[in-house]
C-alpha cells in the first residue's frame, strides 16, 4: 500500500475565496428554489452553517483579538443576513433571490479586497504566485478581473430586477446562472493552465447561452441564444484544438511551461504558430474582435437587456484577461509573430465597429458595434507588450464595464415602458420628458466616446499612452480617428435626446428602486473616477504583475 | 508497416467515412447512427494508443449516452425524421470553407513536423489508478470546476425546458413549423402548436 498522503494536493482556499462565496450563494439560491414556501427550513440551517464556518475561521485564523480574520467576520455577517433576509422578505421570493445573489456578489467583492490587502500586497507591487498545483494564478490580473466582474454583477442585479419582472421572464434559475457565469469569468481571469482556462470559459459560456435565451417566447432571444451557442461551441472547439497542438509542441499544459517549451530552440515553431492562430480565433470570438464579431449584434440585440449589460461588461473583462495571460505569458517567446497579427485585428475592430455603428438605428445594435470597437481599443494595451499596456488594458476594461452598464441601464428604463426594441427615434425629446434619465444616458455616452472628464477618457488615455510608449503610433492614430468617428454617433443619440421634440404619445420611462440605486452608483463611479481616477488606476498599475 | 499501422488505417478509414456520412446523410436518424459509428471509431483509436480507460469512457459516455440521447431527442421532440432536406443554401460555401480549413491544417501540421518525427516509443499504458491520482492531485482544481460547469448546464436545461404559466416575452407566438406532411398522418402539428400557445395555464 503506497502512502497516499504524498499525493495530497495543497488547497489554497484564500486564492479562490471570492468564488467560494459566490458558489455558496448559488447553492443557497437553488436549494431555496427547490424548497419553495418552506424556504425558511433551508435558509436557517444554511445561515447557521455559514455563520458557524465564520466562527471557526475567527478562532483558527485570527492571530490576535485586535486583528480578527476578515473572511470569518464576513461569513458570520453573511450567515446572519441570510436568515434575516429570508424572514424579512418572506412574502416576496423574487426580491429575496435578488438580495441573496447581491449578498453573494458583495461578499465576493469584499473578499477580493481582502485578497488585495492581506494576501497579495507587498507594499508596492502585487506578489505573483500560483496555487492549486499551478492551476490558479494569484496575481494582479486575476484580482483586477475579479473587481470588474463582481462589480458588474452587483450593478446588473438591481438594474435588471424590475425589467425581467415586467417582461415576465423572471425565473428562479436566473440569479444562480448569473452568479455561476460570474464565477466562470473570475476563474478565467485566474486560470494558469489551459485546462482550467478552458473549463472556466465553458462555465461562463454555458450559463450565458442560457441567459441569452431566457426570454423563451421571444424569437429574437431564441435566435440569439442558438447563434451564440453554435458559434461559441465552434470557437471553443477551435480553442481546444489550439491547446492540443501547443501541448504536442511543448509538452506542457501550464501557461508558464508552454512559454518555457517555446523558448527551447528545438521546439517546432510552425506547429506553435498554428496553435497560436487557433487560440487567437477561439479567444478572439469571446472578446469579439473583427473578424470574429459576427455574433455580436444579433446576440446583444436579442438577449434580455440586463443580460446584454452583464455580457458586454463582464465577459469582455474576463475574455481579455484570458487573452492577456495566453499571449503575454504563454506565447511571449513568439511575440514577433503575434504582435503584428493582433495589432491588425485591433485596428480592424476599431475601424469596423465605428463604421458599422454609424448606420444603426436600433440602439442596442449600435452599442453592440461600439462594443466591437471598444474591444479594439482594449487590445492596444495587449500588443503594447509592456507593464503599462497590461495595466492600461485592465483599467480600460473596468471603465468600459461601468460605462456600458450605465448606458444599457438607460435603455432598460426606456424598453420597460415601450415593450419593444429601442430605436434612436424613441430617444427623441427625452431631455424634456425625463431629464434625469437623459442626463445619465448622456454621461454614459460621453464616457463611451472618451470625452474628459469622464471615466471613459481615463481609460482611453491609458491605452493610447501605452501604445505610444511601445511605438505603435499607427494604431494609436487609428484609435484617435475612430474615437472621433464614434463621438459622432454617440452625439447623434444625445442630439435626439436634447434637440428634438418628444413624440406626443411618448411613453414615460419606468424606474424602480433597484434601477435607481444601480444606475446612480454606476453614474457616480463614472463621474467620481473620471475626476479622481488615482484610487483604482494606482491599483491597476500595481496589478501589472503576472504569474510566470 | 506494422500490424498496428494496418489496424489503424482500417479504423481511420471507417471513422472518417462515418464522419463524412454523418454530415452528408439526409436522414437525421441515419446521421445519428453514423455519428455513433464515428464515436466508436474514436474509441478504437484510443484502444490502439493503449489508453484503455479513455476508450471505455468514450464508449460508455459518447456511444452509450450521447447517441442514445440524440435518438431520444429526435423521438420526443417529434423532429422531422423523414427524408426531407436538411440543407441550407450555404451548403457549397460551407463545403469550401471546411475543405480549405482541412487542407490548410493538414499541410501546416505535416510541414510543421517535417522530417523530425517524434521518436517511436512503445505506447505508455496508464492505469486507472494513475489517472485517478492525476485527477485528484495535480488536476484537482479543474476537476472541481467541472462540477460547476455541470451545475450550470443542469440549471440551464431546467430553465429552458420547464414550462411556466404566463411565461412570455414581448413577442409571443412561435409559428408552428408546418412541413410538407400529408393530412392523413396523425395529428402531427399539435405539438408545435402547443409550443406557441403560451403553455398550459
Amino acid at each position: 500500500m503506497t502512502d497516499l498522503t504524498q499525493f495530497l494536493p495543497d488547497i489554497a482556499w484564500s486564492s479562490v475565496a471570492p468564488e467560494i462565496a459566490m458558489t455558496v450563494a448559488v447553492v443557497v439560491l437553488l436549494l431555496m428554489t427547490v424548497a419553495g414556501r418552506r424556504r425558511m427550513w433551508v435558509a436557517t440551517p444554511m445561515g447557521l452553517a455559514i455563520a458557524g464556518v465564520g466562527v471557526a475561521l475567527l478562532v483558527v485564523e485570527s492571530t490576535s483579538p485586535a486583528d480578527p480574520s476578515l473572511p470569518g467576520l464576513l461569513a458570520i455577517v453573511a450567515g446572519v443576513a441570510l436568515v434575516a433576509l429570508t424572514f424579512g422578505l418572506a412574502g416576496v421570493p423574487r426580491a429575496l433571490h435578488a438580495w441573496i445573489a447581491g449578498l453573494g456578489a458583495g461578499a465576493a467583492l469584499v473578499l477580493t479586497a481582502w485578497q488585495i490587502f492581506d494576501v497579495a500586497w507587498t507594499g508596492s507591487l502585487f506578489a505573483a504566485s500560483t496555487t492549486m498545483e499551478g492551476s490558479v494564478a494569484m496575481d494582479g490580473l486575476a484580482i483586477f478581473t475579479r473587481i470588474t466582474v463582481y462589480l458588474s454583477t452587483l450593478l446588473v442585479l438591481p438594474i435588471g430586477f424590475a425589467y425581467v419582472r415586467d417582461r415576465n421572464i423572471h425565473r428562479p434559475e436566473f440569479e444562480p446562472l448569473l452568479l455561476l457565469s460570474a464565477v466562470g469569468m473570475a476563474l478565467l481571469g485566474a486560470a494558469n493552465d489551459v485546462i482550467t482556462l478552458f473549463i472556466a470559459l465553458e462555465v461562463l459560456s454555458i450559463a450565458l447561452y442560457v441567459l441569452t435565451g431566457s426570454a423563451r417566447r421571444d424569437r429574437r432571444s431564441q435566435e440569439a441564444a442558438v447563434k451564440y451557442f453554435v458559434l461559441g461551441a465552434v470557437a471553443s472547439a477551435i480553442l481546444l484544438y489550439g491547446f492540443a497542438l501547443s501541448y504536442i509542441a511543448t509538452g506542457s499544459l501550464e501557461l508558464p511551461g508552454i512559454a518555457l517549451g517555446m523558448a527551447d530552440p528545438g521546439s517546432p515553431l510552425r506547429l506553435l504558430a498554428v496553435s497560436m492562430v487557433l487560440v487567437l480565433v477561439g479567444v478572439g470570438f469571446k472578446v469579439a474582435l473583427v473578424p470574429f464579431q459576427l455574433w455580436v449584434p444579433d446576440v446583444y440585440e436579442g438577449a434580455p437587456t440586463n443580460v446584454t449589460a452583464f455580457m458586454g461588461a463582464a465577459t469582455k473583462a474576463a475574455g481579455f484577461a484570458a487573452m492577456l495571460r495566453l499571449f503575454v505569458v504563454a506565447w511571449a517567446p513568439l511575440a514577433d509573430l503575434w504582435v503584428p497579427i493582433v495589432a491588425v485585428l485591433a485596428g480592424l475592430s476599431m475601424a469596423y465597429g465605428a463604421w458599422a455603428a454609424l448606420v444603426q438605428d436600433d440602439v442596442k445594435r449600435l452599442l453592440a458595434y461600439s462594443a466591437v470597437a471598444h474591444a479594439g481599443y482594449a487590445t492596444i494595451g495587449i500588443v503594447s507588450l509592456s507593464d503599462a499596456g497590461l495595466s492600461a488594458t485592465m483599467w480600460y476594461l473596468f471603465t468600459y464595464a461601468i460605462t456600458s452598464i450605465t448606458a444599457l441601464g438607460g435603455i432598460i428604463a426606456i424598453e420597460r415602458r415601450n415593450h419593444r426594441a429601442v430605436s434612436i427615434s424613441d430617444l427623441n425629446g427625452l431631455g424634456r420628458t425625463s431629464p434625469a434619465l437623459a442626463a445619465v444616458m448622456s454621461l454614459a455616452l460621453l464616457s463611451l466616446a472618451g470625452i474628459p472628464p469622464t471615466l471613459g477618457f481615463e481609460g482611453k488615455l491609458g491605452v493610447f499612452t501605452a501604445g505610444m510608449l511601445s511605438g505603435l503610433t499607427w494604431l494609436v492614430v487609428l484609435g484617435v480617428v475612430t474615437s472621433v468617428v464614434s463621438a459622432f454617433y454617440y452625439l447623434r443619440l444625445m442630439g435626439a435626446m436634447f434637440l428634438t421634440d418628444p413624440a406626443p404619445d411618448a411613453p414615460v420611462p419606468a424606474y424602480s428602486h433597484g434601477w435607481n440605486a444601480g444606475v446612480t452608483v454606476a453614474a457616480g463611479l463614472i463621474v467620481y473616477l473620471g475626476l479622481q481616477p488615482s484610487i483604482l488606476l494606482d491599483l491597476a498599475e500595481r496589478a501589472a504583475v503576472l504569474a510566470r | 508497416m506494422t500490424s498496428l499501422d494496418i489496424v489503424f488505417i482500417l479504423v481511420a478509414v471507417v471513422t472518417g467515412g462515418a464522419a463524412v456520412m454523418t454530415v452528408t446523410s439526409r436522414n437525421l436518424v441515419h446521421a445519428a447512427l453514423f455519428l455513433g459509428v464515428t464515436l466508436a471509431g474514436i474509441g478504437a483509436t484510443f484502444l490502439l494508443l493503449a489508453a484503455d480507460f479513455v476508450a471505455m469512457v468514450q464508449v460508455v459516455v459518447y456511444l452509450g449516452a450521447i447517441t442514445v440521447l440524440f435518438l431520444f431527442g429526435l423521438m420526443l421532440t417529434r423532429a422531422p425524421i423523414g427524408r426531407e432536406t436538411l440543407d441550407s443554401r450555404n451548403r457549397p460555401m460551407a463545403m469550401v470553407v471546411s475543405a480549405a480549413l482541412f487542407g490548410i491544417l493538414v499541410v501546416l501540421i505535416v510541414r510543421a513536423f517535417g522530417s523530425n518525427q517524434f521518436p517511436a516509443t512503445e505506447p505508455i499504458s496508464s492505469s486507472v489508478a494513475d489517472l485517478g491520482m492525476a485527477i485528484f492531485s495535480t488536476w484537482v482544481f479543474p476537476f472541481e470546476v467541472v462540477s460547476m460547469m455541470l451545475l450550470a448546464a443542469l440549471v440551464g436545461a431546467v430553465l429552458l425546458a420547464r414550462r411556466q404559466s404566463g411565461d412570455s416575452g414581448t413577442e409571443t407566438r412561435v409559428t408552428p413549423i408546418r412541413e410538407a406532411l400529408d393530412d392523413s398522418t396523425e395529428e402531427l402539428d399539435r405539438a408545435p402548436a402547443e409550443l406557441g400557445s403560451g403553455g398550459e395555464r
